[in-house]
């Protein structure tokens, strides 16, 4: 006999010699060795289960009573309390430095959180004299963009600088003094109210800047630029 | 025979009932070996799709050129050759063969059933090469073309009759909680998929609301399909092999109800934070922590019944394997309710650390399972023993250490990639330069797994066409090369 | 026999009590929702129409939304607003016209929710796309070559083509990379992703 058991209607084993001496393997086969079918015990539920439990059930009615918004479509804000008061307060002011910081996040996606570009692409910002000159210079290039040729230490760019007029006078002054101040630069800030008079002076404006027109630009101040008179170098 | 009588106390089952099991795999054999086969084919598969994704995230170069092959096309291959090639015909093949044993009755319709292998195989081939082509659907989880609705819901439409037909011709009278669950999968499965599918194609379900669709439906995959057949098998096996009777029946019902009730809702887990109400999040977050109901549950069942029998881990590979699914799956379960609360998931999510905690479930859980599952049935169904006891340990621990160092790795990088998310300070492109070494390791621990699934694929293979070398009983760990000999066919 | 039915029941009762909850209460609170109309009678969001929508065929097609979300949250939970990505938490109503939702559920990627706004430039856009290394040194983000064709300077410029430095061109000569149909479809999507319209419920 083979190792194979022979089940009901089970065709013989062809491809094995079939041995004379009794298999013992046919004793511990697959199928005959195994346990019986499962069976259930019948061990009652512990009652630190069961604690457990309502405590959970508890926890999830309180936690659904406090979060759920009032099962209404626009609450958002799982701490909504119906009827209270919307808060009044504004934020505090944030510090510029970090502040430019956040808004570089947008800024390094071509310029790179180095400030070094990518060669011949994107321009670096560190070390670059447009960044370091006249304020009034990149927050033009900010509000409007700029097209064109553009050189700067030596290499030229004819990339596309997308306008950013969507940021607030805050947000421009701030990016901009931190581009100023970070890595190896160092200028001093931006004011707030250089962008404004900036945006207010150049409001029609619906192009691109470009460098040439940069250049005529800068020759003409802001009626009310207002730049601190000590320059501020300051490291971040 | 000391070898052999593996437990001391319970001796084997060696009655009347002996026969029925014959018949029983006899009338599974052609099946579930067939869903078997095709589903260690997928498995490979999907281990090659897996490896191939993971590489292309640290080398975003390699293999670049090829449109069909880029990231975002094998990433749901990946995804969906495990799901619905490995995942779904290893636990349909299991579940039947589950079902035929619990109910004492022989598989019905055994012409019809080893067709639906090939239907469901058919189905699978079909929806990866669209997704290769690029007509996936972008929905996650559902990639494949709404048309295999046609082909799944056939064979899980036949599934389900297979199983009311068996149920009902049962000849025991208790119900074994592995029933509970693998009927419910049969169940939810058709209706969860069908539902996924049909509300949103036909305009029903948009916007927002397709995506508490998408992911009612991805958490329930797990829930409501996958856990249930993995818990079924893990109540089955470890009574089984130990030949100790489960813990409390009690436990058992509680832990049963309680998943159906509480599992069904944690879907939207995976939007926290996102364009949804508060009360949807909140409900999805009050699911994920009732969970601890049904999984407690579990866990003392399993425990309670492993107890005085850990001994057995050291030589039965079916319960190694098990064990571990079962520890993992607590494991996994309670991670899974921390992880769903608005603390947690503020730092964990859109990381590396659910992709980790999704391999903990699927794989540590679910596949380890599965593996433990095949060990035990398909030698009942070839009648020939596994071949090599070196390979069996290759499998384990290949798959064992190589799935804990994949979850180790992403989720360390996968936390710390959610904290430095959370600081706007850090570039995004520093993050990404933190987590290339972790990717690295995922790479390495996904080669390791993958050489424990070509370990098992020989094994498979060589069972299934009667391999030369046999074993004279149980392929255990602790067998000695010397119980192996050598049967020559016949010139 | 009628205990499976009874089983069968309580098994069905749990799913649909769940689907209730979780998609069709969702839904019919969602399908209220209407576009707001600005000043200038545009409505927000947008209903994707022409090549925008076909550029969304090839985001799904490449499988872009397994590596980035559009979905930006609120700024006390993540710094999503502060790196950017948006200036206001996203809500169901920006999705009303999204067939099917692209939210996401990873960032190995940033957020693309706002892209169009926070970068506004084509021609970034097409650099990325061939060769993220170009733009941004380190990404892990797959190339799309087979998305452009590269042609060597000499003859005059592609329509629409942009300008490849020889140190970003894979013929290692200053070039024109010329964008398919689909790379066009997908950055005019990709543009089209801007939410910084305001919404009253984004703020409670």
């Amino acid at each position: 006999m083979s190792d194979r058991i022979i089940g009901p209607g089970d065709s013989p084993p062809q491809k094995y010699r079939v041995e004379a001496e009794p298999d013992p393997a046919a004793l511990v086969a697959p199928t005959m060795r195994e346990m019986s079918e499962p069976t259930d015990g019948i061990a009652p539920t512990p009652v630190w289960l069961l604690l457990f439990f309502f405590v959970l059930a508890g926890w999830s009615g309180y936690y659904i009573a406090r979060n759920a918004g009032g099962f209404r479509a626009d609450i958002y804000n799982e701490h909504y309390i119906a009827g209270a008061a919307p808060s009044l307060e504004k934020p505090a002011p944030a510090d510029p430095l970090v502040l430019g910081r956040q808004t570089f996040n947008v800024c390094m996606q071509c310029h790179q959180d180095t400030g070094k570009g990518i060669p011949g692409t994107y321009p670096p910002l560190e070390g670059s004299p447009v960044v370091l000159g006249d304020p009034a210079t990149p927050v033009r290039i900010l509000l409007h963009g700029l097209q064109g040729d553009i050189t700067i230490e030596g290499a030229t760019y004819n990339g596309q600088m997308p306008s950013w007029d969507r940021f607030s006078d805050e947000q421009i002054a701030a990016v901009l003094t931190y581009v100023r101040q970070a890595w190896t630069n160092s200028a001093h800030p931006v004011d707030p109210a250089l962008v404004a008079a900036i945006r207010k002076q150049t409001g029609e404006r619906a192009q691109p800047w470009t460098w040439p027109e940069l250049v005529i630009a800068s020759k003409t101040p802001p009626p009310s630029a207002t730049e601190p008179a000590e320059p501020k170098p300051a490291k971040p | 025979m000391s070898a052999i009588a593996v437990s001391p106390e319970a001796a084997p089952d060696v009655t009347a009932d002996y026969v029925t099991r014959v018949q029983i795999d006899r009338s599974c054999r052609q099946t579930v070996l067939g869903y078997y086969a095709s589903a260690v084919a997928w498995l490979l598969i999907g281990s090659l799709a897996a490896l191939i994704t993971s590489v292309k995230m640290h080398h975003p170069e390699f293999l670049g050129n090829y449109e069909w092959i880029t990231f975002g096309r094998i990433r749901p291959v990946h995804l969906n050759t495990v799901v619905y090639g490995w995942s779904s015909m290893v636990g349909i093949g299991t579940t039947l063969w589950l079902e035929a044993r619990l109910c004492k009755v022989r598989l019905p319709h055994r012409a019809l059933l080893p067709a639906t292998v090939i239907i469901w195989n058919a189905g699978v081939v079909w929806g990866v090469y669209e997704v290769l082509a690029g007509h996936s659907t972008g929905v996650e989880w559902l990639e494949f073309p709404p048309q295999v609705l046609g082909i799944f819901g056939f064979v899980l439409l036949v599934l389900f009759w297979v199983s009311l037909k068996m149920f009902n011709q049962r000849h025991v009278h208790h119900t074994y909680v592995s029933q509970w669950y693998l009927f419910g999968s049969v169940v939810w499965f058709p209706i969860l998929y069908s539902a996924a599918i049909l509300l949103p194609t036909t305009g029903m379900v948009g916007g927002a609301a397709w995506a508490t669709t998408n992911w009612w439906y991805a958490h329930n995959v797990l829930g409501l399909y996958v856990t249930p057949m993995g818990l079924a098998t893990i109540y089955y096996l470890i009574p089984k092999v130990t030949g100790k009777p489960i813990y409390s029946y009690h436990l058992s019902l509680l832990g049963f109800w309680a998943n159906a009730l509480f599992y069904s809702w944690i879907g939207t887990h995976h939007l926290v934070g996102g364009p949804l109400p508060a009360w949807i999040i909140t409900l999805g977050i009050v699911g994920s922590i009732m969970m601890f109901v049904p999984v407690t549950t579990v866990a003392i069942n399993h425990h309670m019944t492993m107890i005085g029998k850990f001994h057995m881990l050291k030589t039965s590979p079916t319960l190694r394997f098990v064990v571990f699914g079962a520890v993992s799956y607590t494991a996994v379960s309670y991670q899974g309710s921390l992880e769903a609360l608005r603390s947690v998931s503020h730092v964990a999510h859109f990381t590396h650390y659910t992709i980790a905690h999704a391999h903990l479930g699927m794989y540590s859980f679910y596949t380890m399972t599965m593996f433990g599952a095949m060990y035990y049935i398909v030698p009942r169904l070839t009648r020939n023993e596994w071949s090599s006891v070196p390979l069996i340990k290759i499998h384990f621990w290949t798959t064992s250490l190589g799935v804990l160092a994949y979850f180790c790795a992403l989720s360390w990088a996968g936390w710390y990639e959610g904290e430095m998310m959370n600081n706007p300070l850090i570039p995004f492109i520093k993050i990404v330069d933190y987590t290339k070494p972790y990717l690295v390791a995922r790479s390495l621990s996904g080669s390791f797994m993958t050489i424990g699934h070509i370990a098992f694929a020989i094994l498979v293979f060589r069972i299934l066409r009667s391999s030369d070398v046999s074993m004279i009983g149980p392929t255990l760990f602790t067998s000695k090369r010397g119980m192996m000999r050598w049967r020559r066919k016949e010139a | 026999m009628n205990r499976s039915w009874s089983f069968i029941a309580g098994v069905l009762a749990t799913i649909l009590f769940s689907m209730m909850g979780l998609i069709f209460v969702p839904n019919w609170q969602f399908e209220q929702l209407k576009p707001v109309v600005d000043q200038n009678g545009i409505s927000h969001p947008t209903p994707p129409a022409g090549s925008v929508l076909l550029g969304r065929e090839v985001y799904i097609s490449e499988g872009c939304l397994y590596c980035h979300s559009q979905q930006v949250r609120s700024a006390d939970f993540g710094a999503d607003i502060q790196r950017g990505w948006g200036t206001r938490r996203s809500v169901a109503r920006d999705y009303i016209f999204d067939r099917p939702h692209l939210m996401g559920t990873m960032r190995t990627g940033p957020d693309l929710e706002n892209i169009g706004a926070r970068q506004p430039s084509r021609e970034w856009q097409y650099l990325h796309l061939f060769n993220p290394q170009i733009t941004s040194p380190g990404s892990i983000m797959p190339p799309f070559h087979f998305l452009f064709k590269v042609v060597d300077k000499g003859g005059p410029a592609p329509v629409g083509s942009v300008d490849l430095t020889a140190n970003a061109s894979p013929t290692k000569k200053a070039s024109y990379l010329v964008p398919s149909g689909r790379a066009q479809d997908l950055v005019d999507f990709l543009m089209s992703l801007n939410h910084s319209y305001d919404l009253p419920e984004a703020h409670q």
